[in-house]
């Protein structure tokens, strides 16, 4: 994965994505690259090449508003959390396939708790969760914003991983907060709970990132 | 004819020189705008932030308000109208309180067609709040300081009617009571308030004397906020503009001025104006705010992750369990390691030392504006090096050489908060910060190649000069050369080397008409006669003497005019807003080339410092001494500093030189500011640009520019600077 982008001035914003219809569950941004790698750079961060040679499970990754792709290599588990690296050293945690960290991206996400939409997520049920999101401003201050989201199972799918078709629930949660509606999008594996797509807010700054998880 | 001090302040003697060439082109890609961009238009909405007056600061067309901008807004403001141009800084030093500083450039002002070059500052205090039912009122000095073209005083009051209306009224003095003036109703208090000296109080004199005095006069007007970029304003003014009407050719027709301003997402606002029944002006005004870069918290790699100390994950960071760091050999591929991975992070690991269940070890931090981020990557990358057994971790950062704090922190609380959402206050609640001197460098625990140590970097200069008349903005940029080496802990000899490319500082023709010794007021002599120049050479020596206490002596060509010998000490508690110091300073001119010869002035020059921080972001200090001229007096120094970096400050000087003496502007003053590179580009570095701008560049209270200040190299790896940055810890 790259690095941000700059653009300008931020701190607060209005709107990330209007709540509104969901976007069809087909609308992939995986489909298009066939070679999930092509037209990355080269890695420069130690680690990733380290676990590259042990050939480390994969995941694909696009940060959506810069189009910017990787297929980010699983370095350890922390604390519950699934650390995957970028070629460039950049980081993202999930914890149970729900972003809890980035480091790198711009305006980074510092930690999350989002057990709640979890819980729903992974049981295939609507309902209300709150989430909590701690980002790094400007001024080295951690900010801690409270979410309040409706979560919505809508409806079922069946997702293709390379080769492999997987039944999915196709669920939106749709998150309001201090200066911030957004939604997330997740596409629940209907035998495991396991969430195997999904496209999630990393922060106000690099928006939203999609993630799929590389079937081995 | 004033001068900038040196545009780079920050010492990066950083073997990445290429860091730089990063930082540009990442400044290139600024404007490629994405979606998130369009999503974010709702951030300058015209509501959010009041606009300006061709003056430049907060209000109406020419006249002021109560309103007040974001609290640590900066706008920096060009304006034409009439044969007057005026360039002008505004910072919202709080939220209530705003000050500015205003160069006006003043077309056929002077008799016989000649130009007037007018520096001025104002401040403004906002002493009550708009309510429901009240407006919000303010009152404000123009040109308190300067030559009194601009001399006004006034209160004021404003008040939203409805969402997009504002109205003010006020009551002004000096120029702003010009126009439809009465007797001042502060007469009633005192019979000297009715009268007030016409003008031509001796310029940069503080003159109380005449605040408020003379005639008085209302003014008012309206600001219609008509969408959300569009601003039509309509006043009464109450300045008579007689000062300029004559003597610039035009006519003052009308009291009734109209404008419109236009804003930009992007923070600029353009505005025209149609002035005095008679004239058309131009505005330009663009407004940021230090608390935010355009990056939050920058572009740079994850850095280290922490590693939990169980099996699996050790064992793919190729950890041997059964290694306990005991013997000399584990503890070299230990220490191999570690560098290699914290080199990786700009961080150079200089010792090494593992007792028991702790490890020490010394840092110098080579890359990371902020102290926290280097020492939070060094507490990560020793949890993949480090056998599980070792839980305390003691980081000691460096900064020539001197211990300056000890971080002490358990392995086990990286573990459990490194996914915490509220990680990074329990990570500061919980280590431990202490003084640094019992963690003296040891010779047996250095790493290979710790010492001697040899640094380089080549790199650009640029050097602006402002407010010399015949060219209001000079500037010089060259290439630098600077090098350090280090033989043991503690000295350095040091060298920087500068040979100027292209600039016209040395086209400047103006000479010093200074009757003290000409301290720095032959500036110009020296950039006449200065090609390639040995900035500074020197031999340094620092040290702790105690707890709390630290050292330094410098012997060499210090800064560019003055060589000699300095000798400071500094006591500083690792926390606690307190710190007081003293240094005494034998030395002698430099020859105008800047090279190895000295003019035959010489002088001892010291000052005693008290340093308060007021942990609130403000950091005051006041050094008593004597000058460079040999005049005895004290600086007053009041900064704001936020926690990523950015500072904006006011200084002035008071010595036992008369003003006469002291010449044009009376006593030294100025305003300073530095912006760490970082904010400007995202990128990791410890460069930045600093400016000393003094309206005026005289020789009383001048101080010498010695390199390495202890305050200013020590203060960064204490409390509370340690905790304002700590959010960086996890980055």
């Amino acid at each position: 994965m790259s690095r941000r982008r700059i653009s300008p001035g931020l701190a607060v914003l209005a709107t990330l994505a209007l709540a509104g219809c969901a976007p069809a569950p087909g609308k992939g941004l995986f489909k298009r690259q066939p070679d999930p790698t092509a037209g990355i750079p080269e890695p420069t961060s130690g680690r990733y090449l380290a676990l590259q040679q042990v050939q480390a499970p994969a995941l694909q990754v696009v940060v959506e508003d810069r189009s910017q792709r990787d297929l980010m290599l699983f370095s350890h588990r922390l604390d519950g959390v699934e650390l995957w690296y970028g070629r460039d050293g950049v980081q993202v945690g999930l914890r149970d396939g729900m972003l809890a960290y980035t480091r790198g991206i711009g305006g980074d996400l510092m930690a999350a708790d989002t057990r709640q939409s979890h819980a729903l997520l992974a049981s295939g049920q609507s309902g209300t969760a709150k989430r909590f999101h701690s980002y790094l401003n400007g001024n080295d201050q951690i900010e801690t914003d409270s979410y309040i989201c409706d979560i919505r199972r809508v409806q079922d799918f069946t997702l293709a991983i390379g080769e492999a078709r997987v039944p999915t629930w196709y669920m939106v949660e749709t998150c309001h907060g201090p200066d911030l509606i957004f939604e997330n999008y997740y596409w629940v594996d209907r035998r495991s709970g396991v969430i195997q797509q999904s496209r999630q807010l990393a922060n106000p700054f690099s928006g939203r990132v999609a993630f799929q998880r590389v079937l081995s | 004819m004033s001068r900038f001090s040196g545009a780079v302040i920050t010492e990066c003697m950083s073997s990445r020189p290429v860091r730089l060439v990063c930082c540009i082109a990442i400044t290139g890609l600024i404007g490629s705008g994405g979606a998130a961009q369009d999503q974010q238009q709702a951030r300058f909405t015209i509501l959010d932030r009041p606009t300006l007056t061709f003056m430049g600061d907060v209000g109406l067309i020419d006249m002021p308000s109560a309103d007040s901008m974001a609290d640590a807004d900066v706008t920096a403001t060009a304006m034409y109208a009439n044969n007057i141009l005026r360039t002008v800084i505004q910072f919202q030093v709080t939220p209530r309180i705003s000050g500015i500083f205003r160069y006006a450039v003043l077309n056929d002002f002077l008799p016989g067609s000649g130009t007037l070059y007018d520096r001025s500052f104002d401040i403004r205090y906002r002493f009550l709040d708009e309510t429901r039912h009240r407006p919000a009122f303010a009152i404000g000095l123009r040109d308190f300081g300067g030559t009194g073209v601009y001399g006004s005083e006034y209160i004021v009051a404003t008040k939203g009617v409805g969402d997009r209306l504002r109205v003010s009224a006020g009551i002004g003095w000096g120029r702003l009571g010009s126009y439809g003036g009465f007797s001042n109703p502060l007469g009633i208090l005192a019979d000297g308030f009715k009268t007030r000296a016409t003008s031509g109080n001796n310029a940069g004199e503080l003159d109380f004397g005449e605040w408020f005095r003379g005639d008085a006069a209302f003014f008012g007007g309206v600001e219609w906020r008509a969408t959300d970029r569009f601003t039509f304003k309509f006043e009464y003014s109450s300045d008579a503009y007689d000062r300029e009407a004559d003597p610039m050719g035009f006519t003052h027709k009308s009291p009734f001025n109209a404008a419109v301003s236009y804003r930009f997402d992007n923070g600029i606002d353009l505005s025209a104006a149609y002035l005095y029944g008679s004239e058309i002006g131009v505005m330009l005004n663009y407004t940021f705010n230090p608390k935010t870069p355009r990056i939050p918290d920058g572009i740079d790699d994850g850095g280290p992750s922490v590693v939990p100390r169980d099996v699996a994950a050790a064992r793919s960071w190729g950890l041997d369990l059964s290694d306990d760091g005991a013997s000399p050999a584990s503890r070299a591929s230990m220490q191999a390691r570690l560098a290699q991975q914290l080199e990786a992070e700009g961080v150079i690991l200089k010792s090494f030392r593992i007792e028991g269940s702790r490890v020490i070890v010394h840092i110098r931090n080579d890359r990371y504006d902020a102290p926290t981020q280097a020492i939070g990557r060094t507490a990560r990358a020793l949890t993949s090096v480090l056998p599980p057994q070792v839980e305390t971790f003691v980081i000691v950062p460096i900064v020539a050489s001197m211990p300056v704090s000890a971080i002490t922190i358990q392995r086990s609380d990286l573990e459990e908060l490194a996914l915490d959402l509220d990680g990074s206050w329990k990570s500061y609640a919980r280590a431990d910060i202490a003084e640094g001197s019992p963690y003296r460098l040891r010779r047996e625990d250095y790493v290979p190649g710790a010492y001697p140590d040899m640094r380089a970097r080549f790199g650009g200069y640029l050097v602006p000069s402002f407010f010399d008349p015949d060219s209001p903005i000079r500037i010089e940029v060259g290439a630098e050369l600077a090098a350090a080496y280090t033989p043991r802990p503690g000295i350095v000899f040091s060298g920087a080397m500068r040979q100027p490319i292209a600039g016209n500082l040395d086209d400047a023709t103006r000479t010093s008409n200074s009757v003290l010794p000409h301290v720095r007021t032959d500036i110009v002599e020296y950039e006449k006669e200065s090609e390639l120049e040995v900035s500074y050479l020197t031999g340094e020596y620092f040290f702790r003497p105690g707890d709390n206490l630290y050292g330094r002596v410098s012997v060499g060509m210090l800064e560019r005019m003055y060589g000699g010998i300095s000798a400071e000490v500094l006591w500083k508690p690792v926390e606690g807003p307190l710190a007081l110091g003293g240094e005494f300073n034998y030395v002698r001119q430099r020859d105008y080339d800047v090279l190895f010869d000295f003019r035959d002035y010489e002088v001892a020059t010291g000052h005693l410092s008290a340093y308060y921080d007021f942990s609130n972001g403000f950091l005051g200090q006041v050094d008593a001494g004597r000058y460079l001229a040999g005049d005895w007096g004290a600086t007053f120094s009041l900064d704001r500093e936020f926690a990523n970096g950015v500072k904006i400050g006011g200084f002035f000087t008071l010595t036992d030189v008369s003003f006469d003496d002291f010449g044009e502007g009376s006593f030294d003053k100025g305003f300073r500011f530095i912006v760490p590179l970082s904010w400007l580009t995202g990128e990791p570095s410890q460069r930045g640009f600093g400016q000393t701008i003094r309206p005026v560049l005289r020789d009383g209270g001048a101080r010498l520019s010695v390199r390495n200040r202890l305050y200013e190299i020590t203060r960064r790896l204490h409390d509370p600077e340690l905790k304002e940055r700590w959010g960086r810890f996890w980055r």
